[in-house]
């Protein structure tokens, strides 16, 4: 037996497979966009005065990263309906994901808010600025750009973890190379088509991250005090990122 | 001098003919069951220049956080304005009217100096934006320093963070500007050009409340000295006084240190 290099790039270009890899994609967007505004939400209510919300969210942080996806994956579709609590497959994935995704999003933003000096607020505070606008204007922008570099650690960890969904039967990109390889037994062309599907899917969201990077370090130029005629320094020190 | 400090009221004839604008009685601050402020009283009138000394940890910058409800206090009361500031309601409108400058500048790293002048104008007074764009260049004008504008504070040296600093609060128009040590964070080089603007503004009839060190300026500037040790109002009354006939030993100890 050798490597079939024309039935590798057949896959590479077979719809079927395609098909699975728009649905690897969307999973994933769904679950960053989800994880997110629920990981918000958790951090929120983590880092509130109230200690029984406060305990709510570690309590909730603890379980859904000290558990499996996998397991969370299999409860949830295969489980609950053991209770009388039923969701589609497509739904499993979803929440399963969402919830696990939003335990890592939480401790992420609240690292994110934690590292924003306390002297901000009070500026804003000073200028009668009301706290949800101090939210929304000073600190999660800034909070934001250090949350980029673990978020986009924690989005490419999500991409790759949609395949866990392949074993509740969502047709993603490995659900599909596993029926296919079934059908054909070409272990290593399938599966290095789908590879090669998960390395594209990650080199994008690079580029996305480098981006939201760039866009949002603009303004954190650490440029050497201005001393006289110091601005061609300056320009040329503009496209730099503060570390 | 390109730019102008426009203040609403101008110093008037005697000192003593203007009304209260900031009044604290009696105040007592903890910090669990540290107290830190004993039953400070201190009234500072409009257009009045009020200069705060002490040794560190004396109390000097927590008095003037209560001003501003940066801090609570246990007893007592802070009137601004004759309104009372430990109104949790109305909190947000009376710092709106109050201007503070950190020794630590707190400019808002991520807006430019011109987006760092406009926002709470913008936001708190609802001004329009071609509106708050005029008035933060006049103020940003007023501290010299206009050519900065689209600058990111993080390329602005200390001194011109500063300034911003103080053009940022000033575009709010206060009725009222506190300062905490606003020269102890500068190199030496660059504390004389924060403490012109500050000279400047002092002259415009801006009310002052400035926590410093520089007892110089305190000298030019002061209408009325507050010496604080132990988080208590030790001596208070014009510099002349406060420098050259200072009536405790305390007093004379840290003016001593400080020469
Ligand atoms: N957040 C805090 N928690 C506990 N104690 C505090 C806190 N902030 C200040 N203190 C204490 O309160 C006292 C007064 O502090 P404050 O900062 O008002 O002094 P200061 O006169 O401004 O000193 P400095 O000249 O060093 O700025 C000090 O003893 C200080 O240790
Ligand atoms: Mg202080």
């Amino acid at each position: 037996m050798t490597f079939d290099i024309s039935a590798f790039f057949g896959y590479l270009f077979n719809d079927f497979l395609l098909g699975g890899v728009l649905t690897t994609l969307w999973l994933t967007v769904a679950g960053v966009i989800g994880g997110l505004l629920a990981g918000m939400l958790i951090a929120m209510l983590r880092m509130s005065p109230s200690r029984l919300l406060a305990g709510f969210a570690r309590f909730y942080i603890w379980f859904f990263r000290g558990t499996p996806l996998l397991i969370q994956l299999v409860v949830i579709y295969t489980g609950l309906p053991q209770l009388g609590v039923k969701f589609g497959v497509l739904e499993s994935a979803l929440i399963g994901l969402i919830l696990n995704e939003s335990a890592y999003m939480a401790e992420i933003v609240r690292n994110g808010f934690l590292a924003i000096p306390e002297g901000q607020r009070e500026a804003a505070w000073a200028l009668g600025v009301p706290r949800w606008l101090i939210v929304l204007r000073i600190t999660l922008p800034q909070a934001f750009r250090l949350m980029i570099a673990p978020l986009g650690n924690s989005v490419n960890a999500l991409l790759k973890a949609t395949s866990l969904a392949s074993v509740i039967s969502v047709e993603e990109v490995m659900r599909r190379s596993d029926m296919l390889m079934q059908e054909h037994f070409q272990v290593l062309e399938v599966y290095a088509a789908a590879a090669v599907f998960y390395l594209a899917l990650t080199s994008l969201w690079d580029l996305v991250q480098r981006w939201l990077e760039r866009r949002f370090s603009r303004a954190h130029v650490r440029a050497t005090p201005e001393v006289g005629a110091g601005a061609p320094v300056l320009a040329a020190s503009l496209g730099r990122v503060e570390r | 001098m390109s730019g102008s400090f426009d203040t609403a009221t101008r110093p008037g004839p005697a000192a003593t003919a203007q009304p209260i604008l900031v009044d604290i009685l009696d105040l007592d601050k903890y910090y669990g069951s540290v107290q830190v402020l004993h039953g400070v009283t201190l009234t500072v009138r409009r257009a009045e220049k009020v200069v705060i000394c002490g040794p560190s940890g004396s109390g000097k910058s927590t008095l003037v956080r209560c001003i501003n409800g940066l801090e609570t206090f246990q007893a007592g009361t802070v009137l601004v304005d004759r309104t009372d500031i430990a109104q949790p309601r109305e909190l947000d409108r009376i710092r709106a009217d109050i201007g503070m400058v950190f020794q630590q500048f707190n400019l808002f790293p991520h807006m430019t100096v011109l987006e760092n002048c406009m926002f709470a104008p913008v936001w708190v007074r609802k001004m329009s934006r071609a509106q708050a764009r005029e008035l933060a260049m006049h103020y940003l004008e007023t501290v010299r320093i206009p050519d900065k504008a689209d600058r990111y504070p993080g390329q602005l040296s200390g001194g011109q963070q500063q300034r911003v600093a103080i053009a940022r609060a000033l575009a709010m128009k206060p009725k009222l500007m506190l300062f905490d040590e606003p020269t102890s964070a500068l190199d030496p080089e660059m504390v004389k050009e924060v403490l012109d603007t500050l000279v400047d503004l002092a002259q415009s009839g801006m009310t002052m409340v400035c926590v410093t060190h520089e007892m110089g300026f305190a000298r030019q500037v002061a209408d009325r000295l507050v010496f604080m040790d132990q988080g208590r109002v030790v001596e208070a009354g014009p510099p002349a006084q406060i420098f050259d006939a200072p009536q405790t030993d305390r007093l004379r100890a840290f003016l001593s240190q400080m020469l």
